[in-house]
């Protein structure tokens, strides 16, 4: 999730971003990249670019659902 | 918290003049999701800001969120319901179920009985019974 977000950032061919990361945070050892390989270079304007982020759980924590009349989110 | 970013970009989270600001949205999904998860559950949310330094993320109307007290145990009496700072709103229990419209927030119900409750206005209604 993070990769996807500073990507974003980056690029900066947004002025903005605002991103919604609504799901579990779960560490998981075998998926760890030790290096971010495909890593972007840094646009010259990715250091103005705004970011938003929301977590629905903190790093190693589990989300949760509840019902919203008949949607579940 | 899907539906607490929605609520909030469409007005929940708006000031008075109708404007999202990155640090309000972040304080009232830290409310919303908190009021409807419980207080053990843990959000995160990085409002990309100096503090000092307002982002208008949205703009919207003003939605505010209705805090409904139904006295079903105390029906008679006076309650006080109010805001840290503020001046304390009077309720008649007597008079039954009725809304209250709010800004989001943490409020405080003081009983007859001189117990507190804590009450989040963050979503559309919220029932609190009494």
């Amino acid at each position: 999730m993070i990769p996807l977000r500073e990507s974003l950032r980056l690029r900066a061919h947004f002025d903005e971003v605002v991103v919604v990361f609504d799901a579990c945070r779960d560490v998981l050892s075998y998926a760890t990249d030790g290096a971010w390989l495909d890593k972007p270079n840094a646009a010259p304007r990715s250091g103005q670019v705004k970011v938003f982020s929301s977590f629905a759980s903190k790093t190693g924590k589990k989300a949760k659902e509840i019902d919203f009349g008949g949607r579940v989110s | 918290m899907t539906q607490a970013f929605l609520a909030g970009a469409k007005g929940y989270a708006a000031d008075e003049n109708g404007v999202v600001y990155a640090h309000n949205l972040r304080a009232y999904l830290y409310a919303a999701v908190k009021d409807k998860l419980g207080s053990d559950f843990e959000p995160d949310f990085d409002d990309g800001v100096d503090p000092g330094t307002p982002w208008e993320l949205f703009r919207a109307p003003r939605r505010l969120p209705k805090i409904v007290i139904k006295p079903v145990n105390l029906t008679a009496g006076k309650a006080m319901f109010r805001k840290r700072g503020a001046a304390p709103l009077e309720i008649d229990l007597a008079a039954g179920v009725q809304g209250i419209e709010v800004p989001y927030g943490y409020y405080a119900l003081t009983l007859p009985d001189g117990t507190e409750r804590d009450v989040t206005a963050a979503w559309e209604e919220k029932v609190v019974e009494v």
